[in-house]
């Protein structure tokens, strides 16, 4: 077919916004004279029902197998097309749009120079349209069964979403028992629910359901270098008591959380009884402790403002020894973070309580003297007004702990290859993606090892993934448009440098026989994870990548139809 | 040879389809003029641009440029910070053969900038129309 390239041009006068600035008379008899063009027709509006019809005929009367429009270059219309070549019974990729609306008409007054441009711009949507290949569907085979790591509360709402969802999932956990964090914890916010009861249900709903497989002790480990395959066929290694066993798993869900370091170091303050971290505090009223009509003092500041988990936690908790113990709290802040569900009311409730906020900037000063807190500061909004430090005396003061990500979130990482973010969590995919997502696909996100989170959040999160999972893995084989950059394996050497610059973890290196080079393998983009970003076949130093729809001969091929003026 | 007052610079623009192509459409919608002799190519992220497009542009043209997601913001975490790599890597490759390195640039922007992709295109265009055009142009 590719001796026989018969181009179809078809003008657009977009309701006259074209034809108004550009006179396409003369512009069709100089197209006419390009040897590939068979047909040229132009006409009123190209989007018209009726023209769709005509346009189908006019492929088969003639029969055209490349089709030029020359009108605009949005998406929807460049669909309106596609569809018309599929049903003409040609392949969508064999259309070149050429935008003259935007490019040309709309931002120029009439002259003979956009007369010569828009020349020029047919004149590189015919060479690219020459150039065109087609593109087919193929069918991936794809592993049901989705790896759940974590048995937290993330964890395992994320098991049984996607167990809801027909999946089987294996859930791993490194300790010997399910729940994680969760019994750590006094109360949720936005619920009257304890985090106990939250969690035998769970556990018990997870230990009852068939299609979950839960492996605690168990870990993933590094094998070959990290996890291989993408999306739909990952092979992951478990280790579990020095033994290790590859899994087939379709998709890996992360849920393995934050961890707490307390260090009242940082405040100047030693260890005592009477010095408590936020989780510490969770702890202590959870087991009952009282507090009835004590003075407690809450410090949240000095490198604690990454995250919002301790403003809510010190807001929460302050309300609730308010209301509870009737205890005098004072809580000191340099900034406070409500921006979410119901968090502003929380704190107004708590300042409506009784509690008091007091700000300083960067001078504050921790003693702890004989089992009494002395908390002395800098008001910045008094300073000048009221001379001197202030100075506030308790029985307790509770501190900010360090949220850092659980053990071993460096070593995961590196295993499923992935990039964690500036404070060493996982970090998500950009916002124009799903918050869940990672820059690969099939690798999800639940929970606190993006950042510390929240208890009512995470079953929307959870949802929000096995919803995504089911999505993408439908059904035993998903039909996937093949787009993804293909390989000319006579010129892959096997160098590695697209493995290393794909952002998404998308290339593996196949071997075998229908490779025809030294090494009898070759670089191969796996068509579900790969995002069709182009990187690879820019990187590639043998020029063996190329992206369908942007290959380097369309590219050339219309650069090389440029005019060039002397 | 057009040449003075006279010379009207043709320039290349490789626009990624997420930030400059939309920019472009931007420009459009809002009616800002820019240079006539400036054609856009669309690429599916910065990081497709190869030297050899940027060469090939610069012999047809009197300059070419990218434009790119702004710093960071990259679709695909890191298509921008490998078309800024090319961009050196071009001009590396002029300065050897004795073109202005000039020629050649990176612009960052987003897709609802359309007064920035007027001003960038504008200001590139000024910048060429001073060097003059390109020696390095095959003409047939």
């Amino acid at each position: 077919m590719d001796d026989n390239i018969r181009v179809g041009v078809f003008f657009c006068g977009c309701g006259g916004s074209i034809t108004g600035k550009v006179d396409y008379e003369p512009i069709i008899a100089e197209i006419k004279k390009l040897p590939q063009v068979e047909y040229v027709r132009d006409s009123q509006n190209l989007c018209a029902h009726l023209e769709r019809e005509l346009i189908i005929k006019e492929i088969g009367q003639n029969r055209l197998n490349r089709m030029v429009i020359v009108g605009c270059g949005g998406s929807p219309e460049e669909g309106i097309f596609k569809d018309a070549l599929t049903k003409a019974g040609l392949n969508s990729h064999l259309l070149s749009m050429v935008n003259l609306l935007d490019e040309c008409c709309a931002v120029r007054k009439k002259t003979s120079l956009s007369s010569a441009k828009a020349l020029e711009m047919i004149r590189m949507g015919v060479a690219r349209a020459a150039n065109l290949e087609e593109v087919s569907f193929g069918e991936i085979p794809v592993n049901r069964t989705i790896l759940v790591i974590g048995s937290g509360l993330a964890g395992m709402e994320t098991a049984l979403a996607t167990a809801a969802r027909g999946f089987k999932v294996i859930l791993v956990e490194k300790e010997d028992k399910l729940g994680g964090r969760l019994a750590r914890i006094n109360s949720i916010i936005g619920t009257d629910r304890k985090p106990v009861e939250l969690l035998d249900e769970k556990v018990q709903a997870v230990t009852s359901n068939p299609a979950i497989v839960i492996m605690t002790g168990t870990k993933l480990v590094d094998i070959n270098g990290d996890v291989n395959g993408g999306i739909g066929n990952f092979t992951a290694w478990l280790a579990k008591d020095g033994t290790e066993t590859p899994v087939a798993v379709g998709a890996v869900v992360i849920a393995t959380g934050v961890q707490t370091i307390f260090c009242p170091v940082k405040y100047g303050l030693g260890i005592a009884d009477n010095i408590i971290g936020q989780m510490k505090l969770e702890r202590l009223l959870a087991d009952g402790k009282r507090f009835t009509r004590k003075r407690i003092s809450m410090v949240i500041g000095k490198g604690t403002e990454a995250f919002n988990l301790p403003f809510v936690l010190a807001i929460k908790n302050a309300l609730l020894l308010r209301r509870k113990f009737d205890a005098a709290v004072n809580v000191f802040y340099t900034n406070i973070k409500v921006g979410g569900d119901n968090w502003e009311k929380i704190y107004t409730e708590a300042r409506d309580s009784g509690a008091n906020f007091f700000k300083f900037d960067d001078s504050i000063e921790i003693t702890a003297n004989n089992g009494e807190i002395t908390v002395s500061y800098d008001d910045p909004f008094l300073r000048g007004k009221i001379p001197g430090y202030y100075k506030i005396t308790s029985d307790y003061i509770i501190l900010p702990e360090e949220l850092v990500p659980a053990e071993g979130t460096k070593e995961l990482a590196k295993i499923l290859r992935l990039e964690p973010g500036p404070t060493s969590f996982f970090s998500i995919d950009n916002a124009h993606i799903l918050p869940h997502m990672t820059s690969r696909d099939g690798i999800y996100l639940v929970g606190s090892c993006q950042s510390p989170g929240f208890v009512n959040e995470i079953e929307t999160a959870a949802r929000a993934v096995a919803d995504e999972i089911a999505c993408q893995l439908n059904a035993d084989r998903v039909s996937v448009e093949l787009t993804q950059p293909y390989v000319d394996a006579a010129k892959c050497v096997v160098c590695l440098t697209c493995y290393r610059c794909c952002p998404h973890g998308a290339i593996t290196i196949e071997h075998g026989e229908q490779f025809n080079n030294l090494y009898q393998s070759a670089a191969q983009m796996n068509p579900l994870a790969c995002r069709r970003c182009g990187i690879c076949a820019a990187e590639c130093p043998g020029k063996a990548i190329q992206l369908p729809d942007y290959t380097d001969n369309q590219i050339l091929a219309r650069l090389e139809a440029m005019e060039v003026q002397p | 040879m057009s040449t003075g007052a006279n010379f009207q610079p043709k320039i290349v623009v490789f626009a990624c389809e997420n930030s400059g192509w939309l920019a472009a459409g931007h420009a459009a919608e809002l009616s800002l003029s820019y240079p006539e002799k400036v054609n856009l190519i669309k690429l599916p992220c910065s990081g497709k641009i190869d030297v050899l497009y940027f060469m090939k542009a610069l012999e047809k043209a009197d300059g070419t440029m990218i434009l790119a997601c702004q710093k960071e913001n990259c679709k695909f975490l890191q298509g921008n910070i490998r078309a800024a790599q090319r961009v050196i890597q071009t001009r590396h490759t002029l300065k050897e053969i004795g073109i202005e390195e000039d020629r050649v640039g990176i612009f960052y922007l987003a897709a609802n900038m359309g007064h920035k992709f007027a001003e960038v295109v504008q200001n590139f265009y000024d910048k060429i129309r001073e060097l003059g055009p390109n020696p390095g142009k095959v003409i047939k």
